[in-house]
This record gives structure tokens, C-alpha cells and sequence, in this order.
């Protein structure tokens, strides 16, 4: 009588250390990350509508993606001798090599400041690789060239001189 | 005397017995008439970590929440890629109360091609799919159903100095108990 006790005792402490041991379990997870090169913008070219003259009656004169430029509507002409030569702004964009980059550039239109009076650049389009008006590229080996191009307002009457824009045409590349 | 050697023999078969129950978790709990059957944790959809990409040369944090669909929270550069918290299914007898431990101390990320290393640490997970009370460390809560899976996000430790490239840890414990 004694013994049975003794071993109903044990097996009640049994047992509970079996469902102790049970009381828990474990699963595994890992973690990782990547760490890229930052990406960097570098102006290789500025832009520059060449050298225009403007008439009684305003008008516009684009500026293409080859560093051209062409009367728009209205009564800008272009001056071709002896004047500045046009040019697209051009932007070289590093990186981590294969990523792809956002393009963004200014919506508004920029204000080129002369001796009296402003004059307007605007509808600024990228060109990446020779793919026109997009707003992303892929970062190749040794980097990647973007061309910006827009559209001068030359106003009716514009007082000649040279008109300029400090800082104001920014172009922001980032990651997607 | 004869007695206890009877009683030897018979708690070693009870030991094995139990050692084998724990080995195998839920299905031979039960099998052994315990009344309570096992927690059981494991890894859930994918069960990994991804703090994606960012751009070096920049100390900060990133964090990755424990939510099924985390958004990184970072005052760093961050560049896409694959942004994934840790899954984890948990599974028991409903109305169990259960505590979640997760990692307290860092675990190190390091670098495919040299030694360097950085810290993730700030271990957490979702109260609302976990049911759980208190977040931190460890954090308990009952179960509602059978399952529960929840998430386990971090806080990853970046330094200027880490050089670019994939780093990758070593597995990171989460243990399930019901109390």
C-alpha cells in the first residue's frame, strides 16, 4: 500500500516535467540588407538658347535635345553668325550601376534675368540614352548622361543684352 | 528493495517518454494525455527580415516594423528593394496565455565580402495579430483560435563608414511559451 503511493507520486512529477519541457517552442528567422552607392548628380553642360533676336511680336524658340535650337512660334529669330552657341544642359548621373533613377525637373518656368526685363524658359523635358521625354533612366558603367531641354519666351520688344538664371533650373535625380 | 528497483525502471521509461514529447511537440503532447497540448512557433511566410535598400555614407537608423506590410521609417536615403518583416505562425489551444520572446540582444548583419558588420536591435512585434499586451523583448497575450501569426520587425544601426553590398544575419530566435 505504501509503494503504490510512492509511485503514484512519481508519475504525477513526471509528468508535470514532461509538460513543462512542452510549455515552449522556437523558430527561426534572418535578417538582411543592402547598402548602395549614393547616387550624385553632376552638371556637365549648361544650357543655353544661343543667341536670338527678338521683334515686335513675341515668340519662342526651343532648344532640342542635340544642343540645337529652332524658332518656335512668333517672331524670335535665331542669329546664327558670330553668336553663342546653343546648348542643351546635360547631367551626368552616378551611381550604383543598373539602378534605375527618377528625373525630376522644374514644372514652372524659370526666369532669366537681363538688364531690364525677364524672359522665360520653360517645359524643361530629359533625355536619357537617347530616349526622349522621360522621366527615369537605368546608371550604366561610368555613368549616365541625361540631356535637359525647354522652351525661352522672348518677349515682343526684348531689350538686347544677356539674360541668365543663377541656380534656378534644378534637376533632382533620386532612387526608385 | 525489489520495489525500488521497480521504481527506477519505470521512471526511466517515463523520462524517455517525456523527452520524446517535448522532440516532437503538439501531436505527441497529446498522445501522451496531458491535458494541455503544446505552443507550437514556426517560421511563417518566407520568415525573414529585409531592410531592403539603402544608400550608404550616411549613419541613421532604419526601421522595419512588425506589421505584415511594413513601411521603413528612416532619415536615410532609402532605394527600394525588398522590404519584408519576419513571419511567424503560433499555434495551441485557444484561450491559452502565452508570452513571445524575441531577440534582446543585437543581431549582427554582416557583410558578404569583409568583416564589417552592422546591428540590428529594438526587436518588436504587432500587438493586434498577436493578441499580446506588452511589447518589448517578450510580451504576452491569450490565444483567440487555434493559430495566430504575427510579425517581427527591428531597427537596423547603420554607420557612415559600412561599405556598400548585401548583408546578411545569422538565424534569430522566437520563442513561444504559455504559462
Amino acid at each position: 500500500m505504501n509503494t503504490s503511493i510512492k509511485l503514484c507520486a512519481l508519475l504525477f512529477f513526471l509528468a508535470g516535467f514532461g509538460v513543462q519541457v512542452n510549455a515552449q517552442s522556437t523558430a527561426y528567422a534572418s535578417t538582411s540588407v543592402v547598402l548602395i552607392t549614393p547616387i550624385a548628380i553632376t552638371k556637365t553642360s549648361e544650357m543655353h538658347f544661343g543667341t536670338v533676336a527678338a521683334s515686335g511680336t513675341q515668340g519662342t524658340i526651343i532648344l532640342s535635345y542635340n544642343s540645337t535650337a529652332a524658332v518656335g512660334t512668333g517672331g524670335a529669330t535665331i542669329v546664327n553668325a558670330g553668336g553663342a552657341e546653343p546648348s542643351a544642359a546635360k547631367f551626368l548621373i552616378t551611381g550604383r550601376v543598373g539602378d534605375t533613377f527618377s528625373i525630376a525637373l522644374p514644372t514652372d518656368d524659370v526666369i532669366l534675368t537681363g538688364t531690364t526685363d525677364g524672359m522665360k524658359a520653360g517645359t524643361f523635358r530629359a533625355s536619357v540614352d537617347g530616349t526622349n521625354d522621360v522621366t527615369t533612366g537605368i546608371i550604366s558603367e561610368g555613368g549616365t548622361t541625361i540631356s535637359v531641354k525647354g522652351i525661352l519666351t522672348v518677349p515682343a520688344n526684348a531689350i538686347a543684352g544677356t539674360y541668365a538664371n543663377a541656380n534656378q533650373l534644378i534637376v533632382k535625380v533620386n532612387y526608385n | 528493495m525489489r520495489t525500488s528497483i521497480k521504481l527506477f525502471a519505470l521512471g526511466m521509461i517515463l523520462l524517455g517518454f517525456g523527452a520524446n514529447v517535448n522532440a516532437q511537440n503538439s501531436a505527441n503532447a497529446t498522445a501522451t494525455g496531458t491535458l494541455v497540448s503544446a505552443i507550437t512557433i514556426s517560421s511563417s511566410g518566407g520568415g525573414s527580415l529585409s531592410f531592403g535598400r539603402i544608400v550608404s555614407g550616411t549613419a541613421g537608423t532604419v526601421v522595419v516594423p512588425g506589421v505584415a506590410s511594413p513601411t521603413r521609417t528612416s532619415s536615410l536615403s532609402l532605394a527600394g528593394g525588398t522590404v519584408t518583416s519576419a513571419g511567424f505562425s503560433i499555434s495551441g489551444v485557444d484561450g491559452t496565455s502565452y508570452t513571445v520572446s524575441l531577440p534582446s540582444t543585437a543581431v549582427r548583419v554582416i557583410h558578404t565580402n569583409s568583416s564589417d558588420y552592422m546591428e540590428v536591435n529594438s526587436f518588436s512585434c504587432d500587438v493586434a495579430n498577436a493578441g499580446l499586451s506588452v511589447v518589448g523583448t517578450s510580451a504576452s497575450g491569450t490565444l483567440s483560435g487555434t493559430s495566430r501569426t504575427f510579425y517581427v520587425g527591428a531597427t537596423l544601426n547603420v554607420k557612415a563608414a559600412d561599405p556598400i553590398g548585401v548583408y546578411t544575419s545569422a538565424t534569430f530566435p522566437v520563442t513561444v511559451s504559455y504559462h
